[in-house]
């Protein structure tokens, strides 16, 4: 009768001891796969972030915008503004040609009013609109905006600038 | 009786101890995650610091050489030479004045915005040519390196603190 009893009890003390084990385990994985979780969270937005930028870039470096080698070695992220601006007088034959909704390119620096690029106004303006959206998802990116500037004689002459490009609904 | 109460004392120790080794295991294997997550997060690369780093390099400054304007990474040569532009003005002046006219276009910082801070640092293998510093310098950032394509290595590296 007494030994069943302390049996009794050494079960129990069993049971609690892989209870409290047990417990432990799981708060100690709950707590693994929070941080788990939280840093995947972070890698879906940094890649979201990138493709968007991506997706900038890639149009920047488009045979359309990108410098090429007119300034010298090839560029990544660096627009021909001159080339752009020649391209707005074509822009009837590129209907659909992006498959994006808009398209524009602003100078930051040196800053400006933000006056539209014409034939009259360029290069002393600080945007030019491609594709023209109120709608849609914009993304952007940091550019190099060159053209050739005549002075005692022609030179390059590079701003910093950024494209901005608008998709979806 | 009283050997049967030590050896039920004992048997309790005995199993308190276990549970013990099993929490400081486990509490170690958690502290090296923390350890190594936390690392891995501190400083990452982003990719808009890289192309904003890229496009301020190819920037026309007002600092000419032999009738040519330089861009700045050129500048940072003259800089790193301790040069002058040709209308006497110092080249370390010059780029300090045009890195900071476009950080502060580039990027609004403060409390109220999502960029806390920033940091523009150019160095090279034996001293620091340029520092640029701005906001707060937080825990978490993001950022983007890179090296000068000349004979001195030449690194510049941009941070943004959030």
């Amino acid at each position: 009768m007494i030994n069943d009893e302390s049996g009794q009890v050494k079960i129990q003390q069993m049971a609690f001891m892989l209870i409290a084990v047990t417990l432990f385990l799981v708060v100690a994985g709950m707590f693994i796969l929070v941080i788990r979780f939280s840093s995947l969270r972070g890698t879906a937005e940094l890649l979201e972030e990138r493709n968007a930028l991506l997706l900038a870039s890639k149009l920047a470096d488009s045979p359309e915008f990108s410098c090429g080698n007119a300034f010298g070695t090839a560029r990544s992220n660096c627009i021909d503004t001159d080339k752009v601006m020649a391209l707005t007088f074509r822009l009837q034959n590129y209907s659909g040609f992006w498959g994006v909704d808009g398209i524009e390119i602003r100078r930051i620096y040196p800053a400006g009013t933000g006056t539209e690029c014409s034939l009259e106004n360029y290069p002393a303006c600080d945007r030019i609109t491609i594709l023209d959206s109120e709608k849609g998802t914009g993304v952007s990116n940091f550019v190099s905006l060159c053209r050739k500037e005549q002075g005692t004689f022609i030179y390059d002459k590079c701003e910093l600038g950024r494209i901005i490009i608008t998709y979806g609904d | 009786m009283v050997s049967k109460i030590t050896k039920k004392n004992k048997r309790a120790q005995e199993e308190i101890v276990g549970f013990a080794v099993i929490v400081i295991i486990v509490s170690i294997i958690l502290i090296f995650f923390l350890v190594f997550s936390l690392s891995d997060r501190a400083e990452t690369e982003s990719y808009e610091s890289e192309s904003f780093l890229q496009s301020s390099l190819y920037y026309t400054s007002s600092c000419s050489d032999n009738g040519e304007l330089l861009p700045v990474q050129d500048l940072v040569f003259s800089c790193y030479g301790e040069e002058e532009c040709e209308n006497g003005e110092e080249a370390c002046a010059v780029l300090n004045e045009t890195l900071k006219g476009i950080l502060e276009e580039s990027w609004q910082v403060g409390e109220d915005f999502p960029v806390k801070g920033y940091k523009l640092e150019i160095f090279s293998e034996e001293e620091n040519i340029l520092s640029i510093r701005e906001g707060n310098i937080t825990s978490s950032s993001k950022g983007a390196q890179q090296l000068l394509p000349k004979g001195i290595p030449i690194r510049v590296s941009f941070n943004l603190y959030y």
